[in-house]
Parts: structure tokens; sequence; C-alpha cells
């Protein structure tokens, strides 16, 4: 048979196809996008969820820039049965293809987020780039904010926690995948970032909560969300403040890199050595103190010191906590070859151990003033 | 040579056969034994060519076996052989002469009838020669000889055709051209048994393997620069007569996507622009066929502002996306048509009254979306960057089979269509030579041979 | 007649199709268990494997298996070794498409039905399966040529990404001293398979020698380290055993702000979807070539092509057939298939080596004596 017969063939049996896939599909005017949802415990009842979906709604005409969104919330025991019921109350078909933030009531995150994770996961058509938060006080109000700044909805959440946009080192941007796989990871723990509810049209994100593999368990303020982004991120974008001979200055990060070494060698004399190193340039110099070279370097020492004890309490905190967000048990996990037994060495270790900061700050120009 | 049989001459013969045509001439020269029989055509003779060196030196040279050898010697006379012979060469034009010592000469005095070389129509070129090949045979041999002065290129001679007794010229540079190819050639010309071969596109339809292709497997072009680049790289040229084109053969893909301008600007201009023209190609073939796939099966594949602006303009359009797209299409296949065959001064109104008014109108009525105009308009632009004809009329033809898959299969149907139509391509030969390769080694070892012949490293 | 070249790109899309073929996700079954071991092992094991069969098959040039063993050994036994060695290629495009349709369901059409989707892969299989050997070789030219560069972004794209868990691939990495199973040894040789496929193949090859042998390995080397490493960097070193199909996973977890797509995993998809199906038609060609020889009756040339054309038929009604039955079993039983048939082709592989060898010897002590 020749080959052009059986390309006419192919065609006849897709076009044969076509009246069975027609009534299959749904055009894209008949679907409705979910941008953002959250998930929170029911405010009447404690055993039931309450699902709020962000919609977008399509414009069609695009000159105008007024942004229409939906919000719909919706209580069941469960999150699929949430979604169910919702489908009921609007016209078009949900869909999930653009979800892009899921966020967790802080309620909710205190009992178990673990559900609503594994639901996420679960979803074929729930991506694993969805950033996942913790809305404070619900994710209800966090979704309803609606910035001025914003033309496609809930997109200010999205630029903000994908950096994007605004690059704040308050921000811990954190993917599905890497919270499940922090929830499942032996000797590393997750952190997700909290979005706090400040008005109709503003938000705050700046902290970020220390979880164990189930929920919640401790906050940080914003001064230690940005030494754990410091820690955790190279080249953070952002300015430190510290002290010089009672002047209060200010410097700009311009390159930061920080690493650790566990040192397990001696025992009960275990630590972990931080190595932070930090160029950065003179940002503000509020009495003015002349600038010259000896200064810098002066000054460079300062703020080193200031930067080793604020960076340990961190550290100390932490380990109080008993959580492992950095992944200090993966990485001695990963320096060990005794796989059977090195978890149990650390779990006995962690406890104890000690940690030694050493930040070398290099204030290496200043600005543009002497 | 023959000697005249009493009763039965050849020219009687002859003149039986052609009567009862209104053009056919015969005239007597002379009496006696000084005597000439002629024969010819009107129409197809040239009639100062009959007067100034036939019936004039008749007259003024006495003997007549002066006037014999005139003729004999005269450039482009033959001798009369047989009857079929005759026959062709009459009828092409040529003046039959016998004498009465039963010699019989054909003496060429063919009128030909074709426009002079003028620039080129369909492949049009910026910088760079511009004449086209002409409805001459000779002429066009005279083209490619003048470009092409190389003691090894060859022209053989056959003729097409029952009734057309078309001219086919064979021409290739015998120390590159692969021999089999050849040989091939000459069997498949044989064998072709039509009675009329009147373009040379059509001759194409004939010489390959398969008569039902998507693709043509054969270059026409009527740009004698790219028939003597294409010599040079060891393919054959068929000048056809009467045609004013010519088909190079074997060819591959990329030889339809190759316009000589490439050859002339600096080699990253022309690279880019045969980048530029493969772009073209896809986006020509593939992006209704994405549209459809999008809006219908997979709107989470783009970000979300695209999936927000497609659903808002389609949001007042009152069919599923592949009808939209058909009909848009189709709409436009017909101004495309339309503006070809009009006359040159209705074009260009055609055009505007037909994609401007008709485009905006139907946004604004929302039968079609914003995007689906856009969709369109760039399809038909980036189907004009393909700069052979033949190959342009083949992806016009394509795009609507990936429509088709992608309105049963999604994004998933036009990656089915692409390898498809990939294996495909790899599946077509050009006189057994394959058709589509990604690195066209081969043509690249004719080039460095070509580079050796003439003392480059 | 092709050039050698042609060899390198079979052995390169049975590399890369192992993602889709359940080759991670059983060596990442067994990470705690002699996976790391397995890859390294592995590594000598295919080489050599490679080895004896492109130089036995140069013993045979522009031969392709049904004319080696037809011409030399009776009907009786070569017709049925045909068949059996017919069914493991068979098997082979079975699970790429198989897995695939599978893949779609889940990330691309879920809205359209399953058999719906294997029609659409079986109408371009069937098509392209009954080219010509070289024009399908053309074909997989083109389209990895295309897709390569693709590869290679998403793997740079994986491996710079600040996500990327080296402590996890680290971790991994200290359980290289367990001892490896015979199941994840012979997973880990899938990458190798490619060379199997010159039993057809070997047919336009004009005069096979295969250079830089050591390339082909470290390609199967790096191949395997990052198809098993890189989902741990991504998913964990725990939480990658909860993932259906590692690979789709990670290529999830990539975002690019470079293209109108944003999620790498349709582009990857893309490319995983023209792979498996040039895989499954080199596969299911050779299948069709084999069954040929096998059925060939040794008569007149017309009568020939008569049967040819029968079988051809024959077998894309059986080959469709069969692919729309599997359809109906559930992933775990699909995964089942998969490692049976991962496990069970390192021995026919080893058979066929053994048969072709034999033949070899024959003909050698014919020609002596």
């Amino acid at each position: 048979m020749k080959p052009t017969f059986r390309i006419v063939l192919i065609l006849v049996v897709v076009v044969l196809m076509l009246p069975i896939q027609a009534c299959k599909f749904k055009d894209i005017d008949l679907k409705l996008f979910v941008i953002a949802m959250g998930i929170d415990v029911s405010e009447k009842s404690p055993d039931k969820l309450s699902v709020t979906l962000k919609i977008a709604i399509p414009q069609g005409d695009p000159k105008t820039s007024d942004e229409k969104v939906e919000i719909l919330t919706q209580e069941a025991v469960s999150i699929a049965e949430a979604i169910r019921e919702a489908k009921s109350r609007v016209d078009k078909e949900i869909d999930f293809g653009h979800c892009k933030a899921i966020l967790f009531g802080e309620a909710y995150a205190r009992k178990d987020l673990r559900g609503g994770t594994d639901w996420a996961l679960r979803r074929r058509d729930i991506q694993l780039l969805n950033f996942i938060g913790i809305a404070k006080p619900s994710a209800k109000e966090v979704l309803t904010v609606q910035p001025p700044t914003e033309r496609i909805p809930a997109n200010s959440i999205l630029l903000a926690l994908s950096k994007d946009g605004t690059e704040s080192p308050f921000i811990v941007n954190i993917y599905l995948y890497n919270l499940y796989r922090r929830l499942q990871e032996k000797g590393w723990d997750p952190v997700l970032p909290v979005i706090e509810f400040q008005t109709d049209d503003e938000f705050l994100i700046n902290k970020i909560y220390l979880l164990d593999k189930k929920k919640i368990q401790v906050l940080l303020t914003p001064e230690e969300t940005r030494l754990f982004n410091l820690l955790t991120t190279k080249d953070l974008k952002t300015n430190f403040s510290f002290r010089y001979q009672g002047d209060k200055m200010d410097y700009n990060v311009e390159h930061s890199k920080s690493n650790y070494k566990i040192q397990s060698n001696v025992k009960d004399k275990s630590s972990i050595d931080y190595k932070i190193n930090i160029t950065a340039e003179l940002e503000e110099n509020q009495q003015e103190l002349p600038m010259n070279k000896t200064t810098l370097e002066k000054i460079s020492v300062a703020a080193s010191e200031e930067m080793n004890q604020q960076v340990e309490a961190l550290l100390k905190k932490i380990q109080k906590s008993h959580l492992d967000p950095i992944g200090w048990g993966l990485r001695y996990e990963a320096t060990h070859w005794n796989n059977s037994t090195e978890m149990k060495e650390w779990t006995e270790m962690y406890p104890k151990l000690d940690f030694k900061v050493h930040a070398s700050i290099k204030i290496h120009y200043s600005g543009m003033l002497n | 040579m023959r000697i005249r049989q009493s009763g039965d001459s050849l020219l009687q013969q002859l003149s039986q056969q052609l009567s009862g045509n209104a053009d056919l001439a015969q005239k007597e020269l002379g009496r006696g034994a000084d005597g000439v029989h002629m024969l010819y055509l009107k129409s197809m003779s040239d009639s100062s060519i009959v007067s100034r060196y036939v019936i004039t030196p008749f007259y003024e040279m006495k003997d007549i076996l002066a006037y014999e050898s005139y003729i004999e010697n005269y450039p482009g006379t033959t001798v009369g052989k047989d009857e079929k012979t005759l026959l062709e060469n009459v009828l092409k034009g040529f003046i039959c002469l016998e004498f009465e010592n039963g010699h019989i000469y054909l003496f060429e005095a063919n009128k030909n009838e074709s426009s002079p070389v003028s620039d080129g129509q369909t492949e049009v070129i910026v910088q760079g020669p511009s004449d086209a090949f002409t409805e001459n045979l000779q002429v066009n041999i005279n083209l490619i000889r003048h470009r092409y002065q190389s003691e090894h290129l060859k022209a053989e001679l056959t003729v097409v055709g029952a009734k057309s007794r078309t001219r086919v010229a064979i021409m290739y540079d015998d120390v590159r051209v692969d021999k089999a190819i050849l040989e091939e050639l000459r069997v498949r010309l044989e064998g072709i048994k039509v009675d009329l071969i009147q373009g040379a596109g059509e001759l194409d339809k004939h010489l390959s393997d398969t008569k039902h292709r998507l693709f043509p497997t054969v270059v026409v072009t009527e740009r004698p620069d790219r028939a003597v680049f294409n010599l040079s790289e060891g393919k054959i040229l068929l000048v056809v007569d009467t045609t004013g084109y010519v088909v190079i053969l074997p060819s591959i893909f990329n030889d339809y996507l190759t316009a000589m301008d490439d050859k002339l600007q600096l080699p990253i201009s022309g690279w880019f622009l045969k980048t530029i023209r493969y772009f073209g190609l896809i986006i020509s073939t593939i992006l209704p066929a994405i549209y459809v796939a999008f809006t219908s099966f997979n709107p989470e594949v783009w970000k979300v502002q695209i999936a927000l602006l497609v659903a808002g303009s389609r949001a007042s359009v009152p069919y599923p996306s592949y009808l939209e797209v058909f009909i848009m299409l189709v709409l436009m296949e017909f101004l495309t048509e339309a503006s070809l065959r009009l006359p040159k001064s209705i074009g260009p109104t055609a055009t505007t009254v037909g994609g401007l008014i008709l485009g905006t109108a139907a946004t604004e009525a929302g039968l079609v979306s914003n995007i689906m105009i856009i969709i369109v308009s760039a399809v038909a632009i980036s189907n004009f960057v393909i700069p052979l004809n033949m190959m342009m009329y083949s992806i016009r033809v394509m795009k609507y089979f990936f429509i088709i898959f992608a309105a049963v299969f999604g994004l998933l149907g036009i990656v089915l269509g692409l390898v498809g139509v990939v294996m495909y391509l790899c599946s077509l030969r050009s006189f057994g030579k394959p058709y589509f390769k990604i690195f066209a080694l081969d043509q690249w070892a004719n080039r460095v041979q070509g580079g050796k012949e003439n003392g480059q490293k | 007649m092709v050039k050698n070249k042609y060899f390198y790109y079979l052995f390169l899309i049975t590399a890369l199709i192992s993602v889709i073929n359940y080759v991670p996700r059983s060596l990442i079954d067994r990470r705690f268990d002699g996976a790391m071991m397995s890859i390294l092992i592995s590594i000598p094991i295919g080489t050599v494997l490679l080895i004896l069969f492109t130089k036995l098959m140069s013993k045979f040039p522009q031969q392709g298996l049904p004319e080696i063993l037809n011409g030399n050994l009776s009907g009786f036994v070569s017709r049925p070794l045909l068949v059996l060695y017919s069914t493991i290629w068979f098997v082979a495009g079975l699970i790429t498409i198989l897995a695939f349709v599978d893949i779609t369901m889940r990330y691309i059409s879920s809205d359209v039905p399953s058999y719906i989707v294997i029609l659409g892969f079986l109408l371009i299989i069937c098509f392209s399966m009954r080219m010509r050997t070289e024009s399908i070789l053309y074909g997989l030219e083109v389209l990895l040529v295309l897709n390569l560069p693709l590869i290679i972004y998403y793997l740079l794209k994986g491996i710079f990404n600040p996500y990327f868990s080296w402590d996890a691939v680290r971790q991994m990495v200290t359980y290289l001293w367990d001892i490896p199973h015979y199941s994840s040894v012979a997973k880990s040789t899938f990458v190798f398979t490619g060379y199997i496929n010159l039993a057809i193949f070997n047919r336009v090859f004009e005069n096979l020698k295969v250079r830089h042998v050591w390339l082909i390995s470290l390609t199967a080397l790096v191949t395997l380290l990052i198809a098993f490493l890189m989902p741990i960097g991504f998913s964990g070193v725990e939480g990658i055993s909860k993932h259906v199909y590692p690979w789709f996973t990670t290529a999830d977890s990539l975002r690019t702000k470079a293209f109108i797509i944003e999620r790498v995993l349709f582009l990857f998809y893309f490319t995983y979807l023209t792979f498996s199906l040039v895989s499954a038609i080199t596969s299911w060609h050779i299948t069709l070539e084999l069954l040929k020889g096998a059925f060939q009756s040794k008569q007149g040339k017309d009568q020939g092509k008569n049967t040819k054309k029968v079988v051809d038929w024959a077998c894309i009604i059986i080959f469709s057939g069969i692919t729309l039955l599997m359809d109906n079993l559930n992933q775990y039983t699909m995964y089942k298939v998969g490692q049976i048939f991962l496990d069970v082709r390192l021995i026919g592989e080893i058979m066929l080596l053994a048969t072709i060898f034999l033949v070899f010897r024959k003909l050698k002590r014919g020609r002596s004596t």
C-alpha cells in the first residue's frame, strides 16, 4: 500500500474520532481558573474544613485594567468534598491548572497540615510549583486582600512569594515539592512563610514558621527570618544595621555566602561551625563619622561581631526547638557512611551541639560619601 | 538519402498525411531536372527565412548542383531519411526540400514564438540576477551555459509527450553527477506515457515514485542561477521546452527553503534568513493547531496571563475553537486565492476589503476572538516566507492536518502529528536519495569536491 | 546504506528512554539496597555485551537476524527462535507506549479517554513502523538531534537550581557499598540495550565499526547517575519513593521564566513523547521484521511480497489489539510487568548473543572443513 493512502487512512480515522471527542472537552471560556486557594479550619465546627478559592474572571477587553475576581468559600469535611460542593455553586468548570499558591490557615496548620499537602500532591492537575504559605489569621481573610497594584487576581501574593517582583529579604519561598520532601526527609524539617492580613488592600510577609513533620511549631521574628535567609541563600539582597562606638550604621550586602561544617570527631565536643562571608557597602551613617580605610576596617570588625552574636542566638533558638530547618541532620548523614547508625548518633548529638559562628563582613566601599 | 521511386515519393506521402491543414505550403521551384519540390508549414516556419535563404538563392544560382550543395551545407540542415523524421521535423517548422535526383533535405527555418528573457515573477530576489527562463529551449540552454562554462556540462535531448512532442534537455555536470540517478532518470523519462506536457511541474508528477505525495520531491524553478547552483552540486536539470521552467533533481527538503539570496548575503545573514524561514514554516503549520489545543484541551500549559486573555476574548464566540479556526483559515485561503487571480489593479482592494474590514468586523461582532485574527494573519504571512511555490502549497495544506489532530487529541495530537510528519518526510525518496535528513552531508561532500577542483583547500 | 553514527543514535535513544521504562523507579525502590553499586557493576557488563554483540554482527555484514538464522539453521529451529526474540522487542515497545499513555493521562489529557490516546499513539507507530529501515534511522536522527539541546537545557536547569539538594545526593552516595541484587543490575544494564537493535538494523550498516566505546560507557554511566540521582536531589531521599513517576515529578519541580511555557514539565513531556514514539517505532519495526523473517516463504518473490503484506496487517491488528487490552491493567500491575520485562530482558539478550555466536561457530567450522 502506498504511503499516501496510509495518510488518508489516518486522517479518516482521526476525523471519525472527532465526534466522539468534540463533546468531551470544554473550551477555555467555559472554565474558571483558580489562581490561589486557602484551607482553614471551619469556625463553626472544628471537624470541618473551610476551603477558599480565589477565581479569576477573564476580561473581554484587555485594555480595561480592572480585575474581576470571585472568592468562593465552602465548608465540608474534606477538601475534595468542599471542591465538589463549590462546583455546584458556579456556572463553569473549576480548573486548578493555574493554581499557583496554597495557603494554610494558621489554625489549620497548627493542627496538622499533612492532609492538605497530600491532597495537593495527589491531584494530577495541581502543580508541584505551588507556593505554600501560612495565612494569618486565616486563609480566607488573606485571600480577600486586593492590592491596588494588582492586575491579575492573587498575582501580588505570587509575585512576592516568587521573588519575581519584590525581592524582600524577609520572604522565604517554599514550593509544594519542597515542603513535601522536607516533611518526608530524615534530618530536614520544613519552614513556611507567614502571610499576614493587614488591611483590605495590604498584606505582610516577613516571618517564617518552623515546622516539625506534622504542624507548625516555632515562629521566627522578621529579624531572625532575615538571618535565616542569610544562612540558606547565596547573595541575599538586604541590609543589616549595627552599632559602632554608639553610632548607628547600616550596610548593604553585595555578596553573601555562608557555609557550615559539622565537627563530630571529638565525642561530646561536636559543633557546627558556620562561616559567613559578606562583602558590603556602607549605606547609612547616622552621625556622619568620617570614613577612611582604617575606619572601614574597624566598622567591618564591629559589624562582624554583632553578626556573630545575632546568628548564634538564632541557631541556639533553633536548637532549643529540636527542629532542623536547615538540614544539618541530612548533611551529617551525607558525610557519614555508617548508614544504619548515623541517624541515631545525630539525634543524640544534636541537643548537645555547640555553635561556632565566624562572620567576616567586609565593608569595602563607603558609598558616594567619604 | 533515398532514391525517389516513381509514384510514391516521400514528399507526396507527407503531403497526403498533412492534407487538410490550411497552413500547409507546397511549392515547386523551377522545372524539370532543375526543379525542387518544397513542403512546409507556414505557421511553423519563418517566412523571411524561406524567402531569403531558400527561394532567392535558387533563382540567383543558375546551377542546380551548386544550389544543392548550398542547401546541404547550410547550418542546421539535415538529410531526410524516412517518413517519420520528415514528419516530425516538418511539424517542428523545418522545410522539406526534394531535389529531382531524389535527395531530400530538411532546412531549418523554424519560427519560435516565445517571450523574450524577462524578469522572474515567481521567485523574486533582492540582489542578484533577475532574468528568468523563457519558453524557448535554446534560450534556456544558452542561459545555463553562460553561467556554467565547463566542458563537463552535458546536454542530452529527448522528447516527451506523444502529442505535444515536448523537447526536454537533460543537463548535468559529467564529473559530479551521480551516474545511477542519471540512468534512473533516463529510464523513467522513457516510461512516461502521456499526451501532453505543458508545465515543468507536470513532469515531476510523472517522474517520481508515488503520485500522491504531500511534498514535492523535485524543485521546479524559473531562476537560472538556482539551476546552475544545483548543477554545480551534482544535480540534474531537466530543461523543458515551452514551459519556462526547469526541473532540478534529486532534491532534498532543505532546497525548498533555500532562496538564492542566502548565497549572496554574508554567511551570518544567510544563516539568519534560513533560520527565519524554518521558523516561519513551523509557525504556519502548527500555530492554528496550538490555538485549538490550548483553548480546548490544555489551558494550563501557558502562563495564566495568556489563558485569561484568550478566555476573555473568546467569551462571546458561539462555537468550539476548531470551527473558529477553520472558518477563519478558509476565509484567509479565499483571500489569498482571490488576490492571486485578480487583475493586478484590483488585487490590493480585495485584500484591504477582505483582510482589514472583514477581520475587524468579525471581532467586533464577537464571531471570532481577537487572538484568532492575530494567529490567522501570522500564519498567512509566515507562509509566504517559503521561497518555492510548490512547498508553499504543501505547507498550506499541512496545517489543516494539524488542526484535525489538535481537535481530537489536544497538544498530544500536535506532537503526534509532528513525529508523523518527520517520519513521513524521512520515508520519502527523491530518485532514490533520502529526502529529509538533518545533516545534508552528501551535498556537503559534493561542495568539498568542488572546492578541491578549484584548487581550494 | 548508512553511516556508523546511526549506531550511536540507536544507543542514545534507548539510554534516554530508560527514564520512561521504569528504570529510575526500580532503582529508587532499591535505593537502600544496592542500587548505587548495581549502576557501577552494570557499566562493565553492558560494555562487554555491547562489544561482543557488535563484533559478532560485523561478521555478518548487511544481514539481519532473520537472514543469519534462516540462512544457517533449519526452519524448525530458526522460525520459533525468531518469534521468541520478536516478543522481547514487542514487549519493550508495548511498555513504552503504555507507560507513556499513563503519563499522558495524568499530565496532559485527562479529559480524553485513554483508548483514544492509545489509538493516537498506535496510528503514528503503526504507520511508521512499516517504513524502510533506513528511513526509521533518519527519522530517529532528526528527532534526537532536535531534542538534545532541550535535554541539555533541562539538565543544566536542574543541576544549577538553588533548591537542588546536594546533601540528599551525597546521602545516597553513602549507600554505595551495599550488595546489589540481580534485578537492579538487570535494570541498570537497560541503558546499554540500544546495541541489540542491530539485530535488524545491521542490514543497513555498510561496514559497522564502533569506535569510542569508552564514550558509550561514559554516556551510559552519566545517564544512569543522572536518571537515578536527579529526582532524589529534588524530592529527597525519603520523599522520592512516594512519587509514581519520579522524573516527571522532577520536571514539574522546575520553573522557567524564559518561555511562554512556565512549567518545564510540559517541555519535558513533549521531548519524551517524541522519544517514546520513536523508541516504540524502532522496537516494533524490529518485531515486524523478525516476524516477517519467521513467516517468510522460500518461494517466488511475488508470493513473498504478498505474505509480507499479510504479516504487516496481521501484526498491526494483533499489536493494536494487545495494546488496547493491556490498557485495562492498573498502575501496579503495569509496573510489575515492566519490572519483569527488565529482568527477563538481560537473559534474553545474552541468549540472543549466544545464538548468534553458535551460528557463527557453525559457519566457521563449515568453512574450515
